[in-house]
């Protein structure tokens, strides 16, 4: 019995020790570089590494486009999820019980591909296309609001420092939109289609339904998304880096951590200062994610 | 006129070089070596309300702000501008967009006023990429003996040719053919006769680029004035320069 034990184990090892190693290498050792790094004012080309304890840390506290940035991701973190989700869980119902007697539409499947086609492409080919829909003489928004006689309301997208935040917010929702739709759209096909007609039976409305049944069971689906799109709010590097002037601007507009930390590294050859804007937004993600699994937990529900 | 919206710096080059030929070589050594109030010497606030002006006069084709490099590129090679700032690689830059008979030529920034101390002729030239051989690299002599080649006469003329791009090594386009816009280069060089300038604070002080950038997309805009600019722009100088931890470096 016993050496039948001792094979287990050792397969078991064997399973999951390459995986930890790899682990170890490509994700635990860089970032326990970061976090020496961030105390240290390397150059990022220099042999030469001086321990400079948490100078790093103060001088991010009074850096003006560090405050910048956590001041527009801070904007993204609360406009990105919450639009995103509220389509997702819009689009979705429409798809799964916008047909007669609250049944899935003629076509969902159609909808929900063609929602989810974004997810496909990488977000700097994203960024690329968005540039041209932005451009302010030929791109498609000014083109369209032109055709529609509403030539009026044609802006300078990314170049008004009022408007340029927003833009690239757009454009994360677009891309992520599809994909939250489709997991939305599959959790709510596993509700049991008694529950849904016994709220009709009641008397609820549509809307009721959705607000008071539908969305309360989705839990679960609603509060892992708010941890993805957190972090996808936090990031939004790639977007910014291609589509915005500056980048990060006008004036700053658009600045965000991820694009101050590769600024940092990459063109002032800061990389101490720049590891430590790292560990700063490592943090700020991961109290992100602790607060948002500890709001939502509750009893839950089982079904069926 | 048209500009590189997305990247201010491309507009930076005309204002810094009206300044320069206003205010001479002092100016420059001035704004590089972070003395105090360099940024609000009078050519500089007065090159600074000569951008703005453009913008004020309708001169700027609308929405250049927001154009990428390529895009206001494209719009000056599609004859919707007649000028664009730009570096001497502009022409192979733009060759596969370039139609027939365009024959683009370069000029010198126009001075401020007659009272400039470098004549209108005078040229911001600088190299455009920097080649480093790092002091404890395993072959030294290697990296420089290989700096030599590329900074040959031979090399140099072959770049130019492939290139229509002006060469750092004076001669290299003897006896050559020139294209439009490299003849026009090689003529504004033989005509500045050595009155060139270059600002280094770019290289040396990142930052300090970017906090210049960021301003002068602000005054193509209207968004801050002239006084605006240069009142911005000194405050960033006077940080590095109160940094410890920027390296500091003189001309």
């Amino acid at each position: 019995m016993t050496g039948h034990r001792h094979g287990t184990y050792r397969f078991l090892a064997g399973a999951i020790l390459p995986a930890l190693a790899l682990y170890a290498v490509f994700v635990l050792s860089p970032y326990a570089q970061a976090f020496y790094l961030s105390l240290t004012d390397w150059t990022g080309v220099s042999g030469d590494v001086g321990l400079v304890g948490f100078d790093n840390f103060r001088r991010l506290a009074g850096d003006p486009l560090f405050l910048a940035a956590l001041r527009n991701n801070g904007v993204m973190l609360v406009v990105v999820p919450v639009v995103t989700i509220a389509l997702g869980l819009l689009l979705a119902a429409l798809v799964s019980f916008g047909g007669r007697r609250g049944t899935a539409i003629g076509g969902a499947r159609f909808y929900q591909i063609a929602y989810f086609f974004p997810q496909l492409l990488s977000l700097p080919i994203i960024a690329v296309l968005w540039q041209f829909v932005y451009h302010p003489n030929d791109g498609l928004l000014n083109g369209l609001l032109r055709a529609a006689g509403l030539g009026g309301l044609a802006r300078s997208w990314l170049g008004d420092p009022h408007l340029a935040l927003a833009a690239v917010m757009a454009v994360l929702v677009w891309s992520s939109v599809g994909f939250y739709m489709v997991l939305f759209a599959a959790a709510m096909s596993a509700i049991p289609t008694e529950i849904v007609e016994a709220a009709t039976l009641d008397g609820a409305g549509r809307l009721a339904t959705l607000w008071r049944v539908v969305i309360p069971l989705l839990r679960d689906n609603v509060q892992v998304a708010f941890v993805y799109l957190g972090v996808l709010a936090l990031d939004g590097f790639a977007v910014v880096q291609i589509m915005t002037v500056g980048p990060g601007g006008p004036d700053n507009a658009t600045e965000v951590i991820g694009l101050g930390l590769y600024r940092n590294a990459f063109t002032y050859g800061k990389f101490g200062y720049a590891a430590a804007m790292g560990v700063a937004l490592f943090f700020l993600t991961l109290a992100l994610a602790v607060v948002a699994l500890r709001a939502g937990r509750r009893e839950r529900v089982e079904l069926a | 006129m048209t500009y590189q919206g997305k990247y201010p710096e491309y507009l930076n080059d005309p204002l810094l070089a009206m300044a320069a030929k206003a205010g001479g070589a002092d100016l420059v050594k001035a704004v590089d070596n972070l003395e105090p109030g360099a940024w609000k010497q009078a050519p500089l606030v007065e090159a600074a309300t000569a951008i703005a002006e453009l913008a004020g006069r309708g001169y700027l084709l609308p929405g250049s702000e927001a154009l990428s490099h390529t895009e206001a590129q494209a719009a000056w090679s599609q004859g919707q501008v007649a000028i664009i700032p730009c570096g001497s690689w502009l022409e192979a830059e733009q060759k596969g967009v370039t139609p027939d008979g365009f024959d683009m030529v370069m000029a010198p920034v126009p001075a401020l006023s007659t009272a400039d101390k470098l004549p209108v002729t005078a040229l911001q030239a600088a190299s455009s990429e920097s080649f480093i051989v790092p002091a404890k690299a395993k072959n030294p002599r290697g990296g420089l003996e290989f700096l030599r080649i590329l900074f040959s006469t031979t090399a140099a003329k072959r770049f130019a040719e492939l290139n229509s791009t002006l060469p750092s090594v004076d001669g290299a386009l003897d006896g050559l053919t020139l294209s439009s816009g490299l003849g026009s280069v090689k003529a504004a060089v033989d005509a500045a006769a050595g009155n060139t300038f270059t600002y280094r604070f770019r290289t040396w002080y990142a930052p300090l680029a970017k906090a210049v950038d960021d301003a002068t997309g602000e005054l193509a805009t209207r968004r801050i004035t002239p006084a605006q600019w240069s009142e911005r722009v000194q405050k960033a100088a006077d940080a590095v320069a109160a940094d410890t931890a920027v390296t500091k470096y003189q001309r």
